[in-house]
């Protein structure tokens, strides 16, 4: 052993020498990357912080891209390192530290990063139901409007039937079905009075029907009811990064 | 004393800690207010507002019930406002007739569903202070009313309507000779008198063959009309009533 060790100390030390270059390498190229993921958390919670900002303040279609834009923003996981960052942070408790404060920020991120698209998928399909709802709005000019107007309503409601939104927008839709529902039979009463000559019963259908067209407003006190728990949701995220 | 200083440290710290967390937690407070509208984000009670039930046009068949029962709700609020018209009665000469049954007549006739009541007057008669005096006065008497009142026929003269007792008992004789009964002829004079205090003049027969007008001087000439004791209903107004 001694004369092999002899024979090729050379290459022993070169061998030793290229163990030591490697982990040196190893050392400082993983932590400066590791070093990089923290920064750019960081970065991401100032570009998350910016965007939640935003999404508070200015218009109404400002804040709504904001939201999409955060919504947007990618939920990898940045602090997580190679097997030698571990293995550093056991050596190094420093490093350590500042790991465990990377995936904390990085939990938050994400936290703020999914609130965000649950509001904006929230957002999306109330749009899609509001969509089907304009074809309530009536167009008197037209010749035979309360026709056209009971059709309308059929259309708005078998559209609002068959979309399929998340589960925060659902009572939105249950709420649309029903009152667009009272307009249609409203509509149906009006008309089958109308064919009978039937004067009070006429005017109670018609009655009726104002009454439905009114009670449309409750469609939006549904909304603002499940929208502002969404935004609750997206308010606790926000305020917490 | 070195108790006393590490006191008024952690108390300094305190305060900075305190100051701190309100300067950082502001936006956040601001963040919150912003985040408690659901209108800022949604465009759902706005679609909403825009949807509005214009008035709807009544069908044909529903206008016309409607505008029946207006008419109706009309009659009978016409109806209701019945206008009352006082009178009284007084005699004037020698008065053989009998004043009750001048006055029971003449209140009926008055009052007729067929005579000037149709225009919702109701005619009552009063012990004084009427708003015209119905009077029976004997044919001599006649003149005294008015220089235009004939003792042959019955007049008008201002507040007076006055019926000549002569008439009143006999008819006219071109009446009797054409066969109208005397209960007409009273009906007739009566309503004619009336009717110039109503606010009328005389008219002319319309057509031959048509009822005569009441306005018609029909003792004197019937111009081819038929007796008739009634007002038409183009007579049916007054200017004394406003009617």
């Amino acid at each position: 052993m001694k004369k092999f060790m002899q024979a090729h100390a050379k290459l022993i030390i070169g061998i030793l020498l290229l163990l030591v270059l490697v982990f040196a390498w190893l050392w400082f190229a993983g932590n400066a990357r590791q070093q990089t993921s923290f920064r750019r958390t960081s970065e991401r919670v100032s570009q998350v912080r910016d965007l939640a900002k935003k999404s508070y303040a200015g218009t109404r279609t400002n804040r709504v891209a904001a939201l999409t834009k955060l919504a947007g923003l990618p939920q990898d996981n940045l602090c997580r390192g190679d097997w030698w960052n571990d293995w550093q942070q056991t050596l190094v408790p420093t490093i350590k530290n500042d790991a465990q404060a990377c995936k904390a920020k990085e939990e938050k991120l994400v936290k703020v990063i999914r609130a965000a698209s649950e509001t904006n998928r929230y957002l999306t399909d109330e749009a899609k139901i509001a969509k089907h709802l304009q074809l309530l709005i009536v167009d008197n000019a037209a010749l035979g409007w309360p026709t056209k107007a009971k059709k309308a309503a059929e259309s708005a409601l078998s559209n609002v039937n068959g979309i399929r939104v998340v589960s925060a927008v659902k009572p939105v839709q249950t709420a649309a079905k029903t009152r667009i529902e009272a307009i249609i039979s409203a509509w149906n009463a009006l008309h089958t009075a109308s064919d009978k000559n039937d004067k009070t019963a006429y005017l109670s259908a018609e009655a009726t029907l104002e009454q439905a067209y009114a009670d449309l407003a409750a469609i939006a006190d549904v909304s603002d009811t499940a929208l502002s728990k969404q935004l609750n949701l997206y308010l606790r995220a926000t305020t917490a990064i | 004393m070195y108790s006393n200083i590490m006191r008024k440290i952690a108390l300094a710290a305190g305060c900075i800690g305190l100051i701190s967390g309100l300067i950082f937690l502001t936006p956040y407070v601001v963040q919150a207010e912003g985040a408690a509208n659901p209108a800022d984000y949604s465009t759902m009670r706005e679609t909403i507002v825009a949807i509005k039930l214009p008035d709807i046009p009544q069908p044909d068949w529903l206008k016309q019930q409607l505008a029946a029962e207006a008419a109706a709700q009309a009659a009978a609020h016409k109806a209701a406002s019945t206008v009352t018209v006082t009178y009284d009665v007084m005699t004037k000469g020698a008065v053989y007739a009998s004043l009750s049954e001048f006055k029971l007549q003449a209140n009926q006739t008055l009052n007729d569903p067929r005579g000037w009541s149709r225009m919702n007057v109701k005619f009552v008669e009063v012990a004084s202070g009427g708003r015209f005096t119905l009077v029976l006065a004997e044919a001599s008497q006649l003149p005294t009313f008015s220089s235009g009142c004939s003792s042959d026929y019955s007049c008008r003269a201002g507040r007076y309507v006055v019926i000549n007792q002569d008439r009143w008992m006999g008819a006219t004789s071109s009446w009797n000779s054409a066969g109208g009964s005397l209960r007409d002829y009273r009906h007739m004079v009566v309503n004619h008198e009336t009717g110039h205090w109503l606010g009328h003049g005389h008219q002319d027969c319309k057509g031959a063959g048509q009822p005569a007008p009441v306005m018609q001087q029909q003792s004197i000439d019937l111009q081819g009309c038929k007796f008739n004791p009634w007002p038409l209903s183009s007579e049916l107004m007054s200017s004394q009533l406003g009617i």
